[in-house]
């Protein structure tokens, strides 16, 4: 097979689901794409393999790729971003004590929550709720957990709740050990969530790279939107190779219905401004960006 | 400074932990008590717990995202920060590629973590050396399974016979551009999806 050889990083999430279509069904070679697709265990290794040139392009989560750019976290690494691959799809689930409570504010002093990664929509959109819920910045602490890892640390009561994506939330719920309280679609109607990116020497070398990863990205999110092939792609997704997730779950949460991760198709997946702009600020109000030129990064992201 | 290894594999935590006992018993600077994480307990706790100087983690490791957030755990004010050397991206590239990379609390000793983190180097370079040609070998079987299993549905389903499945097999492969185990993966997720024109 010839083709523009391109490493690709993922993690095992839902919202990886388009890359591992893309790569069964062969869409990265009729994209003229020699795609290698790397499931990674950990946001670090995404960052770091993308930093020392391990890895092409990654699904990444934008204020991640906000903080390489900056250099806020390891190596400043240039990025492009080729796409926005999905919207919505992250819960905060809150263990039943608190979710029981109609003042939160008030019982919460000193709790701590997890999220997937200091750098994560999810870290931005559990403080956007708990400040709409009265949650003074501070009187919360947030600390990072592997999203398999946080349903036992909620029946422990080491965590008062979390921000994860799907299916985490529903798995939680479904186990009893916490109530999913709102959903990231609800927090933030149509947030940007999993972007792609591009390492910037792999992409100004190929200027044509970016378009041929959202059209090999948009065909396997076209068949997401089919409801006839849902139940086979979850199947083929729930393989231990792939998700290793339940199928009957993953079946359901691609139809981006419920809170669900939402697949851009078409021009859709397009980078946009405005997805980068609602990071930054919230970034910002966070204090993640002190002493940094994010308007920089914005520009350098979106190079095309 | 205090070394804390955290590895998926105990035995190649021991190593470790060997090699650098001996290195400093040689007097190689910077290395003092040497301990190791229990596999299974998260990360981040433990270096709140133990306040090491310096960490070597298997890249493995899926809670290492933990680590770097370690600094907002309020009772714990210690920053964590990924070991980089600006000025060597080769030595970084040479780590993460063999797997492994460290973390220096509290701005521990930078200078001396260089040759900690060579130590670790070389030896998850010998072991995922070893990992790949592992890895290589389950990949064939695995696609070996795959593919022998997809021609049984065939055979038994459309009464093919095998090289009439093996050779259905091959033509979907070439059509579609897809590796052969990928095509009998495909069919064996979603046998009825198999028959007409369906994804082309």
């Amino acid at each position: 097979m010839s083709g523009q050889r391109l490493s690709i990083g993922i993690l095992r999430l839902l919202d990886s689901a388009p890359v591992l279509i893309a790569r069964e069904r062969g869409f990265f070679a009729a994209a003229g794409l020699d795609a290698t697709v790397l499931i990674e265990p950990s946001w670090a290794n995404i960052a770091d393999k993308l930093a020392y040139g391990m890895l092409d392009a990654a699904v990444i989560l934008g204020p991640l790729a906000m903080a390489m750019s900056l250099g806020l976290r390891g190596r400043a690494t240039g990025l492009r971003l080729a796409a926005t691959l999905s919207r919505n799809g992250n819960a905060i689930v809150l263990a039943n004590r608190f979710a029981a409570q109609p003042d939160l504010a008030s019982g919460i002093g000193g709790a701590r929550f997890a999220v997937v990664h200091a750098y994560s929509n999810h870290d931005l959109l559990l403080r956007d709720w708990l400040a709409a819920r009265g949650v003074a910045p501070g009187a919360a602490t947030i600390v990072t957990l592997p999203p398999a890892d946080m349903q036992t640390a909620l029946a422990r009561g080491s965590i008062a709740g979390f921000c994860a994506g799907a299916p985490w939330g529903a798995l939680a719920a479904r186990a009893g050990v916490g109530s999913l309280v709102a959903t990231s679609a609800a927090i933030a109607p149509g947030h940007p969530e999993k972007l792609v990116v591009i390492r910037e020497e792999i992409a100004a070398a190929n200027p044509m790279l970016a378009a041929a990863l959202r059209d090999a990205l948009g065909a396997a999110t076209d068949l997401c939107h089919l409801p006839e092939y849902r139940a086979g792609l979850a199947a083929s997704l729930a393989s231990p190779a792939n998700l290793d997730l339940p199928a009957e779950l993953l079946a359901e949460s691609l139809s981006g219905e419920d809170g669900n991760p939402l697949f851009m198709r078409g021009v859709e997946l397009r980078p946009a401004r405005a997805d980068l702009q609602w990071t930054i600020a919230r970034m910002q109000r966070a204090g993640h960006l002190a002493g940094t030129d994010p308007a920089a990064a914005e520009r350098s992201l979106l190079r095309q | 400074m205090d070394i804390l290894i955290a590895d998926t594999d105990p035995a190649r935590a021991e190593t470790l932990a060997a090699r650098l006992a001996v290195q400093a018993g040689a007097g190689q600077a910077g290395v003092g008590r040497i301990r190791i994480a229990p596999p299974l307990e998260n990360l981040a706790l433990i270096v709140a717990a133990e306040r090491p100087d310096i960490v070597i983690v298997d890249m493995a490791r899926a809670d290492r995202d933990s680590l770097e957030h370690l600094r907002s755990i309020a009772a714990h004010q210690m920053p964590v920060m990924l070991f980089i050397d600006e000025d060597d991206p080769a030595f970084m590239e040479e780590a993460i590629s063999a797997g492994v990379v460290s973390y220096h609390v509290n701005a521990a000793g930078i200078t001396d973590i260089k040759p900690i983190l060579r130590s670790a180097i070389a030896l998850y370079r010998h072991a995922s050396a070893r990992d790949v040609r592992l890895a290589a070998a389950e990949a064939e079987l695995s696609d070996r399974r795959l593919i022998d299993g997809a021609k049984r549905l065939l055979m038994r389903r459309d009464n093919m016979s095998e090289p009439a499945a093996h050779r259905f097999l091959q033509r979907r492969a070439m059509e579609r551009q897809m590796r052969l185990a990928d095509v009998a993966r495909a069919l064996l997720a979603a046998p009825s999806a198999g028959e007409s024109g369906d994804y082309a």
